[in-house]
């Protein structure tokens, strides 16, 4: 059996195109969520940034408008009045300390003059006079209507939103500036409902007002541009960036979210699903390749028993296979398998006991009594003497004797294919024509009988050597219409021929001892061999039958043309009845040829020159059989 | 009148024209040529400051030194006014309707008053000292007939002056008749409180 590739066997491809299918479709479906994973955390990072930077304008907005309302109730409050008036610092620096305590986001307040001289502040150090950036916004809320300016300073190294407005006594008497200070707190507090980075930059001066990174990585997100991805401290950020206000185009709130952490979820899912991927695509090639194998073993079992069966042996033993359907079909292949061993069995058998063209005939037609009109020749052959023979023998050795002997008859008989239809004791009857008709049956008979007359020679060699006595056989063979098919009972039957011709044919066999020839052809049968050489032995009425047969002896070589012509002018003058002129020349011929038929024939003249026959029609006629 | 009781034989015509920083003429200012000799004083007298409608009436006076300003109140409620200007500092107790009250600006400058209780009302006094005082007409100009010659001192003010808590002072000597152009810094207008409107009280 070949061996059937790896690559190729039909397990090892259902398993690869099954596993391969999954693995197609799991990789996709994992690329898919990591895609969406991935977008899904950039959205939320611009999400998040965005609620940042509103979270952080709000924020700003809310402490401006309270700065602002701080602010406007100080311009017209009546202590802050009274104080001023007092032109007495150390007054008005209560005055305005005891207006910190109540005002809650300010975290200093200053009076100026119109003129633009600090009178007084809650900063605590002394200053002199007013930043370089106090002075541009008291100008500018100066020339404002109302009189208010909003700036980003710095005072004492640190940075400040700052709010002017005038001390009005009841119009503008001085300025009144107060602020907060940008801290990281001010930051973190935002970070705290939007977990987004928030770092407020001073682009002028680089510096970093405030931020929510730790202090080691501040100094990258001033480094431009501010927007976009960024890697801070090992972690990737995507940044966005927004003037403070636009008026302070300078002070950038640059907003920053991780992508790290965002995707952290989504990668942890991302490493489970490709786990999970692994594992089931492992489990699944085993159950797939379990499955393919439980297809294939039982296919490469019925190919295997296939193959055998094709080889002729059928006694292969083929495993019982599952419950399923391919089981089923293993079991039916076994049973199949058996049952065509049994009919081989029989069908061996059956050659046996009967030739193998009748047990084709059996097996392959129904099997019925009755029979069909049929032009058969038939051989009968016959040990001469074999009853006698047995007497005193050992039954086992005259069995012996009979099977070597039989075996060649019906080896000869097939090889020019007749069929033995039985064995009667030492006795063969064959038929040629049935149960398949030739055109050269005659001719076949003829010749399996000389061939029978050529395997005696042999055959007795080896008889003799194995201590037998030679024997000798008596063949005839005649051809005419049977009746052919089974008979017997319903339970028993046999394939045989019957009718007239049968006898004769057996008479023909009985014939030769007494024309000391070893065979007897009918007429109809040596009509019909046109390829043979026949002599002709006599014309004769068999017992039991009305009608008159020319009966002959074929022979393996011809006759010389002076015997022939001899014993054909004998045969004349013995026709005619001139008795004496024909047993002249039977005893020439007996001289000349010595064979038994001249000495019969000179036998029966003498016999009838004695006594001569009564209405000689030249037919001899046969009292007994 | 005034300066026809004091016109002496020397005397002069003088005509100032005040302008802002834009040469335009300032029709709300108020002009004082102060003898630095002593001579041509005002005479006291007294005014009215009304308090209506949660305003000052009128929203700018002038009176010379040592005069008396009464203080009646039109409204239904009472007011507090008050002045930290330093000729005359003053914090009058809140007063009903029918309970005038009266201050006397014996020094004089730029008084500025207010309400404690009401931050937009505001007023201003300009306390002068000479009979030479006037305010600018439409034409944004004063003329002081027979002036006496001598040293004055030319003082400018108006409440959109950008130091509106003193007037502008100039020197000046008067010989003869003069066209003077004096300017001034101003705002646009006077700034104070924004009145809440929506508010009755």
């Amino acid at each position: 059996m070949n061996v059937i590739p790896f690559y190729k066997r039909f397990s090892n491809r259902l398993a690869f195109w099954i596993v391969g299918l999954l693995f197609v479709a799991q990789g996709i479906s994992l690329f898919l969520v990591n895609r969406t994973s991935q977008s899904n955390a950039e959205e939320n990072v611009q999400r998040s940034i965005i609620v940042a930077q509103n979270l952080f304008r709000q924020a700003y907005e809310n402490e401006n408008r309270s700065m602002q309302n701080h602010i406007e109730v100080l311009s017209a409050d009546y202590g802050l009045r009274q104080a001023f008036s007092s032109e007495d610092t150390a007054t008005i620096t209560s005055a305005m300390n005891n207006h910190m305590n109540r005002l809650e986001r300010a975290d200093w307040m200053m009076l100026i003059s119109l003129d633009e001289e600090i009178l007084a502040h809650t900063l605590g150090t002394d200053i002199k006079e007013p930043p370089p950036s106090f002075i541009s916004l008291l100008e500018e809320a100066d020339e404002a209507e109302p009189p208010r300016a909003i700036g980003v300073g710095k005072i004492q190294g640190k940075y400040t939103q700052i709010f002017v407005a005038p001390l009005m006594i009841p119009d503008p008497a001085a300025w009144i500036v107060i602020g907060f200070f940008y801290t990281d707190d001010f930051v973190e507090e935002i970070k705290k409902a939007s977990y987004a980075d928030i770092s407020l930059l001073d682009t002028k001066t680089k510096n970093i007002i405030a931020s929510t990174l730790p202090q080691g990585v501040r100094s990258d997100i001033t480094q431009a541009p501010l927007e976009g991805e960024k890697i801070l401290n090992g972690e990737q950020f995507i940044g966005r960036s927004m003037p403070l206000s636009k008026d302070f185009p300078q002070f950038q709130v640059v907003v920053q979210q991780s992508m790290d952490a965002q995707l952290k979820s989504s990668r942890q899912l991302s490493n489970n699903l490709f786990r999970l991927f692994f594992l089931s695509l492992i489990g699944f090639g085993v159950v797939v390749f379990r499955i393919s194998r439980g297809i294939t073993q039982p296919v490469s079992e019925l190919t295997k028993a296939t193959q055998e069966v094709e080889k002729g042996n059928l006694d292969h033993n083929i495993p019982k296979g599952g419950d399923d359907e391919l089981g089923r079909l293993l079991q039916s292949f076994g049973h199949m398998m058996q049952d065509l061993s049994e009919k081989e069995r029989i069908r061996n058998l059956l050659g046996k006991v009967v030739s193998p063209e009748i047990a084709n005939e059996l097996l392959h037609h129904s099997i019925e009594l009755g029979g069909e009109e049929k032009y058969v020749t038939m051989l009968f052959s016959d040990i001469r003497g074999f009853t006698k023979a047995c007497e005193g023998e050992d039954p086992k050795r005259i069995l012996d004797l009979l099977n070597i002997y039989l075996t060649e008859v019906a080896t000869i008989i097939e090889e020019h294919h007749g069929v033995v239809d039985k064995f009667i004791g030492d006795a063969v009857m064959a038929l040629f024509g049935a149960p398949i008709t030739r055109e050269e049956d005659p001719q076949n008979a003829v010749q399996a009988a000389l061939d029978m007359s050529t395997m005696l020679v042999s055959l007795n060699q080896r008889l003799q050597k194995d201590g037998y006595d030679s024997i000798s056989i008596g063949i005839g063979v005649h051809s005419g219409s049977v009746v052919a098919g089974n008979m017997g009972s319903e339970n028993r039957l046999n394939y045989t021929v019957i009718g007239d011709n049968v006898n004769l044919c057996s008479r023909l066999e009985g014939l030769t001892k007494f024309y000391g020839v070893s065979i007897i052809v009918s007429e109809e049968t040596r009509s019909q061999c046109p390829n043979i050489h026949f002599r002709f032995l006599d014309r004769v009425q068999v017992k039991g039958k009305s009608e008159a047969v020319s009966i002959f002896q074929p022979l393996s070589v011809a006759l010389s043309e002076e015997e022939r012509t001899l014993y054909a002018q004998a045969l004349i003058k013995y026709t005619e009845g001139d008795f004496r002129a024909a047993k002249e020349d039977f005893e020439r011929l007996c001289a000349q040829y010595p064979a038994p038929l001249y000495g019969t024939y000179q036998q029966r003249c003498q016999d009838w020159i004695v006594a001569p026959p009564t209405d000689w029609q030249g037919i001899y006629k046969f009292q007994t059989k | 009148m005034l300066w026809i009781i004091s016109a002496s034989a020397l005397a002069a015509d003088i005509t100032i024209s005040v302008v802002d920083q834009k040469s335009n003429s300032v029709v709300d200012g108020y002009v004082e040529l102060f003898s630095l000799s002593g001579t041509s004083k005002a005479k006291v007298s007294s005014g009215t400051i009304d308090q209506v409608d949660k305003e000052f009436t009128p929203l700018v006076s002038a009176i010379p030194v040592g005069s008396t300003i009464f203080f009646p109140n039109s409204d239904n409620i009472q007011h507090q006014i008050y002045s930290f200007s330093k000729s005359k500092e003053f914090d009058l107790p809140l007063f009903a309707k029918n309970d005038t009250q009266k201050v006397v600006f014996d020094t004089a400058g730029i008084i500025l008053m207010g309400c404690n209780i009401h931050d937009w009302m505001l007023s201003f006094l300009y306390v002068y000292e000479s009979a030479f005082f006037a305010q600018t007409n439409t034409n944004g100009a004063v003329i002081f007939s027979d002036v006496p010659a001598g040293e004055y001192e030319l003082r400018t003010w108006s409440p959109r002056l950008k130091n509106n808590r003193a007037p502008v002072i100039q020197k000046l000597s008067i010989s003869e008749n003069q066209t003077i152009t004096q300017t001034i810094k101003v705002r646009k207008k006077i700034r104070r409180k924004p009145r809440i409107e929506n508010n009755e009280y």
